[in-house]
Protein backbone atom coordinates (compact mmCIF):
# COMPACT_ATOMS: atom_id res chain seq x y z
CA UNK A 1 0.00 0.00 0.00
CA UNK A 2 2.74 2.64 0.67
CA UNK A 3 4.49 1.63 -2.41
CA UNK A 4 1.58 2.38 -4.50
CA UNK A 5 0.72 5.62 -2.29
CA UNK A 6 4.43 6.59 -2.96
CA UNK A 7 3.87 5.62 -6.75
CA UNK A 8 0.71 8.12 -6.65
CA UNK A 9 2.32 11.78 -5.62
CA UNK A 10 4.31 12.05 -8.69
CA UNK A 11 1.47 11.18 -10.76
CA UNK A 12 -0.71 13.28 -9.45
CA UNK A 13 1.55 16.22 -9.58
CA UNK A 14 2.44 15.34 -13.11
CA UNK A 15 -0.63 15.51 -14.36
CA UNK A 16 -1.37 18.97 -12.71
CA UNK A 17 1.67 20.12 -14.03
CA UNK A 18 -0.33 21.47 -17.43
CA UNK A 19 -2.80 23.04 -14.96
CA UNK A 20 -0.57 25.06 -13.56
CA UNK A 21 1.14 26.36 -16.33
CA UNK A 22 -2.24 27.19 -17.90
CA UNK A 23 -2.22 29.13 -14.39
CA UNK A 24 0.83 30.97 -14.97
CA UNK A 25 0.20 31.76 -18.70
CA UNK A 26 -3.24 33.37 -17.43
CA UNK A 27 -1.43 35.59 -14.74
CA UNK A 28 0.63 36.79 -17.58
CA UNK A 29 -2.00 37.78 -19.82
CA UNK A 30 -3.99 39.24 -16.89
CA UNK A 31 -0.81 41.69 -16.20
CA UNK A 32 0.05 41.84 -19.72
CA UNK A 33 -4.13 43.06 -20.42
CA UNK A 34 -3.46 45.82 -17.10
CA UNK A 35 -0.89 47.47 -19.19
CA UNK A 36 -2.55 47.61 -22.64
CA UNK A 37 -5.45 49.07 -21.02
CA UNK A 38 -3.14 51.49 -19.72
CA UNK A 39 -1.75 52.49 -22.70
CA UNK A 40 -5.04 52.03 -24.40
CA UNK A 41 -6.67 54.65 -22.26
CA UNK A 42 -3.95 56.89 -22.37
CA UNK A 43 -4.17 56.76 -26.28
CA UNK A 44 -8.14 57.25 -26.37
CA UNK A 45 -7.79 60.09 -23.56
CA UNK A 46 -5.07 61.71 -25.26
CA UNK A 47 -3.85 62.07 -21.94
CA UNK A 48 -7.20 64.15 -20.82
CA UNK A 49 -8.32 61.73 -18.80
CA UNK A 50 -9.22 64.09 -15.92
CA UNK A 51 -11.20 66.55 -17.84
CA UNK A 52 -12.90 63.32 -19.42
CA UNK A 53 -14.00 61.71 -16.45
CA UNK A 54 -14.61 64.76 -14.93
CA UNK A 55 -18.03 63.64 -14.24
CA UNK A 56 -16.61 61.21 -11.77
CA UNK A 57 -15.01 63.97 -9.77
CA UNK A 58 -17.95 63.87 -8.15
CA UNK A 59 -17.57 60.64 -5.83
CA UNK A 60 -20.91 59.51 -5.53
CA UNK A 61 -21.01 59.02 -9.19
CA UNK A 62 -17.12 56.89 -8.91
CA UNK A 63 -19.22 55.03 -6.20
CA UNK A 64 -21.88 54.12 -8.09
CA UNK A 65 -19.68 53.19 -11.68
CA UNK A 66 -18.12 50.59 -8.85
CA UNK A 67 -21.03 49.31 -7.89
CA UNK A 68 -22.68 48.99 -11.03
CA UNK A 69 -19.71 47.65 -13.23
CA UNK A 70 -18.78 44.95 -10.34
CA UNK A 71 -22.94 44.38 -10.28
CA UNK A 72 -22.66 43.76 -13.66
CA UNK A 73 -19.85 41.61 -14.39
CA UNK A 74 -19.95 39.68 -11.19
CA UNK A 75 -16.07 39.74 -10.38
CA UNK A 76 -14.59 42.38 -8.51
CA UNK A 77 -11.45 41.36 -9.35
CA UNK A 78 -12.08 42.55 -12.91
CA UNK A 79 -13.21 45.75 -12.30
CA UNK A 80 -10.85 46.69 -9.53
CA UNK A 81 -7.73 45.23 -12.38
CA UNK A 82 -9.50 47.25 -15.15
CA UNK A 83 -9.27 50.18 -12.61
CA UNK A 84 -5.63 49.72 -12.50
CA UNK A 85 -5.46 49.49 -16.00
CA UNK A 86 -7.04 53.07 -15.85
CA UNK A 87 -5.41 54.75 -13.55
CA UNK A 88 -1.93 53.62 -15.46
CA UNK A 89 -3.22 55.33 -18.33
CA UNK A 90 -3.91 58.47 -16.59
CA UNK A 91 -7.50 58.17 -14.34
CA UNK A 92 -6.56 60.24 -11.44
CA UNK A 93 -6.28 58.36 -8.32
CA UNK A 94 -9.00 60.47 -6.12
CA UNK A 95 -11.76 59.75 -9.21
CA UNK A 96 -10.45 55.97 -8.73
CA UNK A 97 -10.96 55.00 -5.08
CA UNK A 98 -14.84 55.27 -5.14
CA UNK A 99 -14.85 53.28 -8.33
CA UNK A 100 -12.78 50.79 -5.69
CA UNK A 101 -15.09 50.90 -3.16
CA UNK A 102 -18.25 50.63 -5.39
CA UNK A 103 -16.57 47.47 -6.87
CA UNK A 104 -16.73 46.01 -3.20
CA UNK A 105 -20.35 46.64 -2.74
CA UNK A 106 -21.13 45.37 -6.13
CA UNK A 107 -19.33 42.28 -5.66
CA UNK A 108 -22.00 41.37 -3.22
CA UNK A 109 -24.86 41.37 -5.07
CA UNK A 110 -23.41 37.40 -6.28
CA UNK A 111 -24.16 35.75 -2.78
CA UNK A 112 -26.96 37.79 -2.29
CA UNK A 113 -28.13 35.89 -5.47
CA UNK A 114 -27.37 32.72 -4.52
CA UNK A 115 -29.38 32.97 -1.25
CA UNK A 116 -32.62 33.46 -3.17
CA UNK A 117 -32.22 29.64 -4.28
CA UNK A 118 -33.25 28.76 -1.04
CA UNK A 119 -37.02 30.57 -0.62
CA UNK A 120 -38.75 27.36 -0.84
CA UNK A 121 -38.19 26.73 3.07
CA UNK A 122 -38.50 29.88 5.09
CA UNK A 123 -36.32 28.71 7.84
CA UNK A 124 -33.30 27.92 5.42
CA UNK A 125 -34.11 31.11 3.37
CA UNK A 126 -33.78 33.18 6.55
CA UNK A 127 -30.61 32.13 7.23
CA UNK A 128 -29.53 31.56 4.33
CA UNK A 129 -30.40 35.37 3.08
CA UNK A 130 -28.98 36.83 6.61
CA UNK A 131 -25.64 35.32 5.41
CA UNK A 132 -25.53 36.74 2.01
CA UNK A 133 -26.43 39.88 3.47
CA UNK A 134 -24.59 40.32 6.29
CA UNK A 135 -21.63 40.93 3.43
CA UNK A 136 -24.18 43.45 2.22
CA UNK A 137 -24.10 45.40 5.56
CA UNK A 138 -20.84 45.31 6.29
CA UNK A 139 -19.68 46.80 3.35
CA UNK A 140 -22.27 49.43 3.27
CA UNK A 141 -21.33 50.56 7.14
CA UNK A 142 -17.55 50.38 5.45
CA UNK A 143 -18.39 53.40 2.81
CA UNK A 144 -20.29 55.05 5.33
CA UNK A 145 -17.31 55.29 7.38
CA UNK A 146 -14.23 55.45 4.89
CA UNK A 147 -15.74 57.59 2.16
CA UNK A 148 -16.23 60.62 4.26
CA UNK A 149 -13.10 60.31 5.50
CA UNK A 150 -11.52 60.18 1.84
CA UNK A 151 -13.29 62.76 0.30
CA UNK A 152 -12.58 64.91 3.89
CA UNK A 153 -8.91 63.87 4.36
CA UNK A 154 -7.84 61.57 1.52
CA UNK A 155 -6.97 59.00 4.04
CA UNK A 156 -6.78 56.22 1.95
CA UNK A 157 -5.25 57.91 -1.35
CA UNK A 158 -2.66 59.02 1.67
CA UNK A 159 -2.14 55.74 3.41
CA UNK A 160 -1.53 53.69 0.38
CA UNK A 161 0.76 56.57 -1.38
CA UNK A 162 3.10 56.38 1.45
CA UNK A 163 3.05 52.46 1.31
CA UNK A 164 3.74 52.93 -2.66
CA UNK A 165 6.34 55.46 -1.84
CA UNK A 166 8.28 52.57 0.35
CA UNK A 167 8.57 50.24 -2.24
CA UNK A 168 8.24 51.97 -5.33
CA UNK A 169 10.47 54.84 -6.07
CA UNK A 170 9.23 58.01 -7.73
CA UNK A 171 13.01 58.99 -8.83
CA UNK A 172 13.86 55.99 -11.10
CA UNK A 173 10.22 55.40 -12.16
CA UNK A 174 10.21 51.88 -11.21
CA UNK A 175 12.03 49.41 -9.16
CA UNK A 176 14.04 46.40 -10.69
CA UNK A 177 11.31 43.82 -9.76
CA UNK A 178 8.61 45.86 -11.54
CA UNK A 179 10.75 46.74 -14.27
CA UNK A 180 11.62 42.84 -14.88
CA UNK A 181 7.50 42.33 -15.18
CA UNK A 182 7.40 44.88 -17.56
CA UNK A 183 10.25 43.57 -19.29
CA UNK A 184 8.41 40.19 -19.12
CA UNK A 185 5.56 41.06 -20.14
CA UNK A 186 6.47 43.24 -23.13
CA UNK A 187 6.32 41.02 -26.13
CA UNK A 188 2.73 40.43 -25.41
CA UNK A 189 1.93 43.96 -24.82
CA UNK A 190 3.88 44.79 -27.74
CA UNK A 191 1.58 42.60 -29.99
CA UNK A 192 -1.54 43.74 -29.12
CA UNK A 193 -0.83 47.26 -28.67
CA UNK A 194 0.84 46.70 -32.28
CA UNK A 195 -2.07 45.18 -33.44
CA UNK A 196 -4.28 47.73 -32.32
CA UNK A 197 -2.07 50.56 -33.41
CA UNK A 198 -3.55 50.16 -37.11
CA UNK A 199 -6.36 51.72 -36.10
CA UNK A 200 -6.55 55.46 -36.73
CA UNK A 201 -6.18 57.51 -33.45
CA UNK A 202 -8.97 57.82 -30.59
CA UNK A 203 -10.08 54.17 -32.32
CA UNK A 204 -6.85 52.48 -31.36
CA UNK A 205 -6.74 53.17 -27.93
CA UNK A 206 -10.38 52.05 -27.78
CA UNK A 207 -10.01 48.21 -29.05
CA UNK A 208 -6.87 48.47 -26.86
CA UNK A 209 -8.55 48.72 -24.08
CA UNK A 210 -11.97 46.51 -25.02
CA UNK A 211 -8.84 43.90 -26.12
CA UNK A 212 -7.60 44.74 -22.18
CA UNK A 213 -10.62 44.32 -20.58
CA UNK A 214 -12.10 40.96 -22.80
CA UNK A 215 -8.49 39.46 -22.02
CA UNK A 216 -9.05 40.59 -18.37
CA UNK A 217 -12.24 38.99 -17.74
CA UNK A 218 -11.69 35.79 -19.81
CA UNK A 219 -8.34 34.95 -17.72
CA UNK A 220 -9.38 35.74 -14.11
CA UNK A 221 -12.64 33.60 -15.35
CA UNK A 222 -9.96 30.75 -16.49
CA UNK A 223 -7.66 31.48 -13.39
CA UNK A 224 -10.30 30.98 -11.29
CA UNK A 225 -11.82 27.66 -12.79
CA UNK A 226 -8.51 26.05 -12.69
CA UNK A 227 -7.41 27.18 -9.76
CA UNK A 228 -10.82 25.51 -8.11
CA UNK A 229 -9.89 22.10 -9.80
CA UNK A 230 -5.85 22.35 -8.61
CA UNK A 231 -7.00 24.14 -5.09
CA UNK A 232 -9.90 22.80 -4.06
CA UNK A 233 -8.50 20.13 -2.09
CA UNK A 234 -5.74 22.96 -0.02
CA UNK A 235 -9.25 25.49 0.29
CA UNK A 236 -10.82 22.68 1.68
CA UNK A 237 -8.29 22.19 4.40
CA UNK A 238 -8.28 25.72 5.26
CA UNK A 239 -11.75 25.66 6.09
CA UNK A 240 -11.37 22.47 8.04
CA UNK A 241 -8.92 24.27 10.17
CA UNK A 242 -10.72 26.66 11.06
CA UNK A 243 -13.81 24.84 12.15
CA UNK A 244 -14.08 25.30 16.50
CA UNK A 245 -11.74 28.10 16.53
CA UNK A 246 -12.20 31.75 16.66
CA UNK A 247 -13.32 34.83 14.34
CA UNK A 248 -9.72 35.74 13.61
CA UNK A 249 -8.98 32.51 11.90
CA UNK A 250 -11.90 32.95 10.39
CA UNK A 251 -10.97 36.49 8.93
CA UNK A 252 -7.53 34.77 7.98
CA UNK A 253 -9.02 31.47 6.16
CA UNK A 254 -11.35 33.37 4.39
CA UNK A 255 -8.28 35.67 2.83
CA UNK A 256 -7.22 32.60 2.31
CA UNK A 257 -9.79 30.75 0.36
CA UNK A 258 -10.18 33.59 -1.86
CA UNK A 259 -6.37 33.92 -2.14
CA UNK A 260 -6.27 30.25 -3.18
CA UNK A 261 -9.10 30.26 -5.21
CA UNK A 262 -9.15 33.78 -6.82
CA UNK A 263 -12.64 34.65 -6.34
CA UNK A 264 -14.60 36.37 -3.48
CA UNK A 265 -17.89 35.25 -5.37
CA UNK A 266 -16.84 31.84 -5.37
CA UNK A 267 -16.08 31.89 -1.29
CA UNK A 268 -18.48 33.55 -0.05
CA UNK A 269 -21.40 31.84 -1.95
CA UNK A 270 -20.59 28.82 -0.87
CA UNK A 271 -20.94 30.04 2.43
CA UNK A 272 -24.19 30.67 1.97
CA UNK A 273 -26.02 27.54 1.86
CA UNK A 274 -23.76 26.46 4.64
CA UNK A 275 -25.59 29.00 6.83
CA UNK A 276 -29.06 28.12 5.19
CA UNK A 277 -28.85 24.61 6.46
CA UNK A 278 -28.29 26.07 9.64
CA UNK A 279 -24.56 24.01 9.68
CA UNK A 280 -23.10 27.02 10.33
CA UNK A 281 -23.96 29.84 11.94
CA UNK A 282 -24.16 33.75 11.26
CA UNK A 283 -21.60 34.30 13.75
CA UNK A 284 -19.51 32.14 12.52
CA UNK A 285 -19.76 32.69 8.47
CA UNK A 286 -19.26 37.10 9.47
CA UNK A 287 -15.65 36.78 9.83
CA UNK A 288 -14.88 34.37 6.93
CA UNK A 289 -17.01 37.00 4.68
CA UNK A 290 -14.42 39.89 5.82
CA UNK A 291 -11.72 38.01 4.92
CA UNK A 292 -12.90 37.29 1.25
CA UNK A 293 -12.73 41.12 1.16
CA UNK A 294 -9.20 41.29 2.16
CA UNK A 295 -8.17 38.01 0.36
CA UNK A 296 -9.58 39.45 -3.61
CA UNK A 297 -7.46 42.13 -3.04
CA UNK A 298 -4.31 40.46 -3.96
CA UNK A 299 -5.32 40.32 -7.72
CA UNK A 300 -5.06 44.20 -8.49
CA UNK A 301 -1.89 44.25 -6.79
CA UNK A 302 -0.17 41.58 -8.77
CA UNK A 303 -2.23 43.60 -12.20
CA UNK A 304 -0.40 46.91 -10.91
CA UNK A 305 3.39 44.95 -10.83
CA UNK A 306 2.73 44.86 -14.95
CA UNK A 307 2.39 48.70 -14.79
CA UNK A 308 6.50 50.55 -15.14
CA UNK A 309 7.65 53.69 -15.64
CA UNK A 310 5.88 57.36 -14.17
CA UNK A 311 2.78 55.41 -13.36
CA UNK A 312 3.92 52.75 -11.77
CA UNK A 313 3.09 54.79 -8.62
CA UNK A 314 -0.73 55.56 -8.77
CA UNK A 315 -1.28 51.91 -10.04
CA UNK A 316 0.02 50.17 -7.59
CA UNK A 317 -1.62 53.71 -5.24
CA UNK A 318 -4.83 52.47 -6.30
CA UNK A 319 -4.64 48.80 -5.99
CA UNK A 320 -3.38 49.57 -2.72
CA UNK A 321 -6.16 51.14 -1.71
CA UNK A 322 -7.88 48.43 -2.34
CA UNK A 323 -6.28 46.48 0.32
CA UNK A 324 -6.25 49.29 2.79
CA UNK A 325 -9.73 50.21 2.51
CA UNK A 326 -11.02 46.05 3.21
CA UNK A 327 -8.55 46.56 6.34
CA UNK A 328 -9.28 49.18 7.74
CA UNK A 329 -12.66 48.21 7.87
CA UNK A 330 -12.18 44.88 9.01
CA UNK A 331 -10.05 46.61 11.74
CA UNK A 332 -12.43 49.71 12.60
CA UNK A 333 -15.77 47.44 12.16
CA UNK A 334 -15.15 44.18 13.39
CA UNK A 335 -12.30 45.62 15.76
CA UNK A 336 -14.87 47.78 17.78
CA UNK A 337 -17.61 45.93 19.65
CA UNK A 338 -19.89 48.38 19.43
CA UNK A 339 -19.70 48.46 15.64
CA UNK A 340 -19.30 44.69 15.06
CA UNK A 341 -22.97 43.85 15.82
CA UNK A 342 -24.61 46.31 13.43
CA UNK A 343 -24.44 44.24 10.21
CA UNK A 344 -25.47 40.89 12.11
CA UNK A 345 -28.21 43.15 13.28
CA UNK A 346 -28.87 44.29 9.99
CA UNK A 347 -28.94 40.92 7.96
CA UNK A 348 -30.99 39.07 10.84
CA UNK A 349 -33.78 41.83 11.19
CA UNK A 350 -33.63 42.38 7.08
CA UNK A 351 -33.76 38.34 6.92
CA UNK A 352 -36.54 37.55 9.20
CA UNK A 353 -39.06 40.19 7.04
CA UNK A 354 -37.56 38.88 4.23
CA UNK A 355 -38.86 35.57 5.14
CA UNK A 356 -41.87 36.57 6.06
CA UNK A 357 -42.47 38.45 2.78
CA UNK A 358 -40.47 37.73 -0.16
CA UNK A 359 -41.11 41.21 -1.19
CA UNK A 360 -38.69 42.48 1.49
CA UNK A 361 -35.98 41.07 -0.31
CA UNK A 362 -36.59 41.84 -3.54
CA UNK A 363 -36.93 45.23 -2.70
CA UNK A 364 -33.16 45.53 -1.15
CA UNK A 365 -31.95 43.59 -4.09
CA UNK A 366 -33.40 46.50 -6.55
CA UNK A 367 -32.52 49.42 -3.53
CA UNK A 368 -28.99 48.45 -3.27
CA UNK A 369 -27.54 47.50 -6.52
CA UNK A 370 -30.43 50.15 -8.74
CA UNK A 371 -32.41 52.42 -6.85
CA UNK A 372 -29.15 53.65 -4.24
CA UNK A 373 -26.84 54.37 -6.88
CA UNK A 374 -29.31 56.02 -9.24
CA UNK A 375 -30.96 58.31 -6.31
CA UNK A 376 -27.37 59.31 -5.32
CA UNK A 377 -26.54 60.59 -8.59
CA UNK A 378 -29.57 62.67 -8.76
CA UNK A 379 -29.24 63.95 -5.22
CA UNK A 380 -25.80 64.95 -5.61
CA UNK A 381 -26.29 66.43 -9.01
CA UNK A 382 -29.26 68.44 -8.02
CA UNK A 383 -27.31 69.84 -4.50
CA UNK B 1 -37.47 19.13 45.46
CA UNK B 2 -37.22 22.62 47.74
CA UNK B 3 -38.33 20.18 50.65
CA UNK B 4 -35.83 17.23 50.00
CA UNK B 5 -33.01 20.24 48.99
CA UNK B 6 -33.81 21.86 52.35
CA UNK B 7 -32.82 18.35 54.16
CA UNK B 8 -29.86 17.61 52.69
CA UNK B 9 -26.55 19.15 54.06
CA UNK B 10 -24.34 21.95 52.59
CA UNK B 11 -21.79 19.31 51.04
CA UNK B 12 -24.07 17.38 49.80
CA UNK B 13 -25.77 20.42 47.89
CA UNK B 14 -22.34 21.14 46.38
CA UNK B 15 -21.47 17.33 45.21
CA UNK B 16 -24.72 17.69 43.90
CA UNK B 17 -24.02 21.18 41.59
CA UNK B 18 -20.69 19.64 41.01
CA UNK B 19 -22.20 16.61 39.37
CA UNK B 20 -25.00 18.76 37.75
CA UNK B 21 -21.78 20.92 36.51
CA UNK B 22 -19.46 18.15 35.33
CA UNK B 23 -22.44 16.81 33.44
CA UNK B 24 -23.68 20.25 31.63
CA UNK B 25 -19.97 20.59 30.68
CA UNK B 26 -20.17 17.31 29.32
CA UNK B 27 -23.18 17.82 27.24
CA UNK B 28 -21.91 21.03 25.40
CA UNK B 29 -18.53 19.25 24.46
CA UNK B 30 -20.38 16.35 23.13
CA UNK B 31 -22.70 18.91 21.14
CA UNK B 32 -19.96 21.13 20.33
CA UNK B 33 -17.96 17.89 18.86
CA UNK B 34 -21.32 16.65 17.21
CA UNK B 35 -22.01 20.54 15.80
CA UNK B 36 -18.18 20.24 14.60
CA UNK B 37 -18.56 16.83 13.06
CA UNK B 38 -21.33 18.07 11.08
CA UNK B 39 -19.38 21.47 9.64
CA UNK B 40 -16.92 19.25 8.91
CA UNK B 41 -18.97 16.48 6.87
CA UNK B 42 -20.70 20.14 5.06
CA UNK B 43 -17.35 21.11 4.11
CA UNK B 44 -16.34 18.22 2.67
CA UNK B 45 -19.73 17.66 0.70
CA UNK B 46 -19.38 20.80 -0.82
CA UNK B 47 -19.24 21.10 -4.56
CA UNK B 48 -16.96 24.41 -5.88
CA UNK B 49 -19.17 25.77 -8.53
CA UNK B 50 -17.65 25.00 -12.15
CA UNK B 51 -19.09 28.39 -13.38
CA UNK B 52 -17.65 31.75 -12.65
CA UNK B 53 -19.83 32.47 -10.38
CA UNK B 54 -22.46 30.13 -8.47
CA UNK B 55 -25.82 32.04 -9.16
CA UNK B 56 -28.19 29.60 -11.03
CA UNK B 57 -30.51 32.24 -12.76
CA UNK B 58 -33.41 29.93 -12.98
CA UNK B 59 -33.61 30.21 -9.21
CA UNK B 60 -33.24 34.03 -9.67
CA UNK B 61 -35.85 33.61 -12.01
CA UNK B 62 -38.07 31.37 -9.47
CA UNK B 63 -37.89 33.65 -6.59
CA UNK B 64 -38.64 37.02 -8.57
CA UNK B 65 -41.91 34.92 -9.98
CA UNK B 66 -42.63 34.06 -6.18
CA UNK B 67 -42.45 37.48 -5.19
CA UNK B 68 -44.92 38.55 -8.00
CA UNK B 69 -46.77 35.32 -6.77
CA UNK B 70 -46.63 36.66 -3.03
CA UNK B 71 -48.05 39.86 -4.27
CA UNK B 72 -51.05 38.81 -6.19
CA UNK B 73 -52.52 37.05 -3.69
CA UNK B 74 -52.23 39.72 -1.00
CA UNK B 75 -53.94 41.88 -3.14
CA UNK B 76 -56.80 39.00 -4.17
CA UNK B 77 -56.43 36.97 -1.04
Amino acid sequence: MAHLSELDVPRRSDSRAPQWLGVLLLIYVLISAVSVIGTGFKVATGGQAQELFGFATNPYVGLVIGIVATALIQSSSTVTSLIVGMVAGGLPVAIAVPMIMGSNVGTTLTNTLVSLGHVRSKDEFRRAFAAATVHDFFNLLAIVIFLPLEIMFGLLGRTASAVTGLFVSDANLSMSDLNFMRTLTGPLVGVLEGTASVLPGIFAGVAMIVAGLVLIFLSITYIGKLLKVLMVGKAKEIMHRAIGKGPLTGIFSGALVTFVVQSSSTTTSLMVPLAGTGTFSLRQIYPFMLGANIGTTLTALLAATAVGGAMAVPAMQIALVHMLFNVFAVLVIFGLPFLRNLPLMGANLLAALASEKTIYAAAWILSVFLLLPLLLIAVTTIF
Amino acid sequence: MINKLSGMTTNELEDILDEAEAQIAQIRNELQGRREADQHEAIDALEFPATRTAVDWSQVKDFFQQVLEDLRQRRNP
